[in-house]
């Protein structure tokens, strides 16, 4: 550590109590914004409508949880219509936790066919609402959301406490660390990595700490930090040709030029299980067609990562605090 | 205890000890998806594990339909051997309403 202040050291390496950063405290679990709840599924499918100069018109249509793509040049260079369906195995919510700084969020699932991740947050009133997308298996969207807790942890109140205890103090007088609040205590950290994808394949590779004060395993409510989420993961090109566009008409689709549609699938992380130690990555794979303006036909993109891995997510016992 | 340390509360309850493993807090602070920029944190010669999060920060008025923006910077976290901690960030993905990252620094 530097020249001065405390430093209380893990059996495990690190610090577990130290003066000059912050300890994390158990704010509470977050509750569920009433009516908040949003189903991809259930909304208007899309069309869009690709034009010869390469620009784009685009409405809604129904059923819902479909989408469409068409070409029309002018003077009628041809169309397509490539429908397709969004999955009932997907919703977003809303949740709100009473914190006064950013919350480290961890998320248990009791059932290992249901996931959830924070997408992203915003500071409201009293605290900060966290947006989350859950995925769980077609047909149980009513019960899903009941297999989900929220721990969430903020770093601990600045001011000192009154009474007795212990506390440490940073060089400019807050408080880092109290033993009147609970701290986060991590029990494991899951790492996630990189290896080569294929078409419908994100390609990661799951292991833990090689000297873990805690085997995932012996875990009762194993909850999963569930931040840094808010972004696509992976972004796959299909290499599959849906239409192109040859005609031979004058001022339309530049008869000169292919007009390839592509399907792209962005993968979205759907939250990280732990069930009996065994640790799943569920993904949210979402469909995407796209037009490829003058892009060669039969040609494609390469599989391309858009989210920075290694990542490391830390494990917490949520019984603790229950 | 044959060694180590043990805090208790004024219950009585364990509250913290030497078997624990904790993850802190360094520093948290936000920046645009589409910025570029490095931070430095000196005396960090003690750090076990750093971890550089990131997170999407909605504006006050984002609906829930706003799933469909993704903004986001790729984070790097390199030290020196003198203990100095540079994180940098540049951006990675921005679809959608531009949103600001947060970024936090946890250590360990």
């Amino acid at each position: 550590m530097s020249d001065y202040g405390l430093f209380f050291g893990s059996d495990y390496g690190g610090m577990v109590i130290g003066s000059s950063v912050k300890s994390m405290k158990f704010t509470g679990k977050a509750s569920r914004v009433s009516g908040s709840k949003y189903y991809p599924s259930d909304q208007p499918g899309v069309w869009k409508t690709y034009w010869y100069d390469c620009t784009f018109s685009t409405g809604s249509w129904s059923p819902t949880g479909t989408r469409q793509l068409r070409c029309m040049g002018v003077g009628g260079c041809g169309s397509v219509y490539f429908p397709f369906s969004v999955g009932d195995d997907v919703s977003y919510g809303k949740y709100f936790i009473a914190s006064s700084t950013s919350p480290l969020v961890f998320i248990h699932s009791s059932s290992s066919g249901v996931a959830a991740n924070v997408l992203s947050q915003v500071a409201v009133t009293g605290g900060y609402e966290l947006t989350t997308v859950t995925t769980y298996p077609t047909g149980t969207r009513s019960t899903a959301d009941s297999y989900i807790t929220l721990y969430c942890f903020e770093t601990v109140n600045p001011s000192p406490q009154t009474g007795f205890g212990f506390e440490t103090y940073s060089a400019s007088g807050d408080v880092t660390f109290t033993d009147a609040v609970k701290t986060l205590n991590v029990r494991n950290i899951i790492r996630l990595n990189s290896v080569s994808g294929s078409w419908g394949n994100i390609g990661v590779d799951i292991s833990t700490m090689s000297n873990p004060p805690t085997e995932l395993h012996g875990l009762n409510k194993p909850a999963v930090l569930a931040k840094d989420w808010g972004r696509l993961i992976r972004h796959d090109y299909s290499p599959y040709s849906i239409y192109t566009d040859k005609e031979a008409y004058t001022n339309d689709c530049e008869d000169s030029r292919d007009y390839t549609a592509k399907m792209s699938k962005r993968y979205m992380p759907g939250g990280v299980t732990v069930a009996d130690g065994i640790i799943d990555v569920v993904v949210v794979g979402s469909d995407i067609l796209s037009w490829s303006c003058c892009h060669p036909a039969g040609s494609s993109d390469s599989v391309e990562w858009t989210t920075a891995l290694p990542a490391s997510l830390p494990v917490i016992e949520g019984a603790s605090y229950d | 205890m044959a060694y180590g340390f043990e805090i208790y509360n004024s219950s009585g309850d364990l509250t913290v000890s030497n078997k624990d493993y904790a993850v802190m807090v360094h520093d948290v602070f936000q920046v645009s998806a589409l910025s570029s920029g490095t931070k430095e944190y000196a005396n960090l010669d003690w750090v076990h594990f750093a971890r550089i999060l990131t997170s999407q920060v909605s504006s006050g008025g984002a609906s829930l339909t706003t799933y469909e923006s993704f903004n986001s910077v790729t984070t790097s976290a390199d030290f020196s051997p003198n203990g100095t901690l540079t994180v940098g960030w540049s951006p990675q993905h921005q679809q959608g309403t531009l949103m600001p990252v947060e970024i936090m620094v946890l250590v360990n």
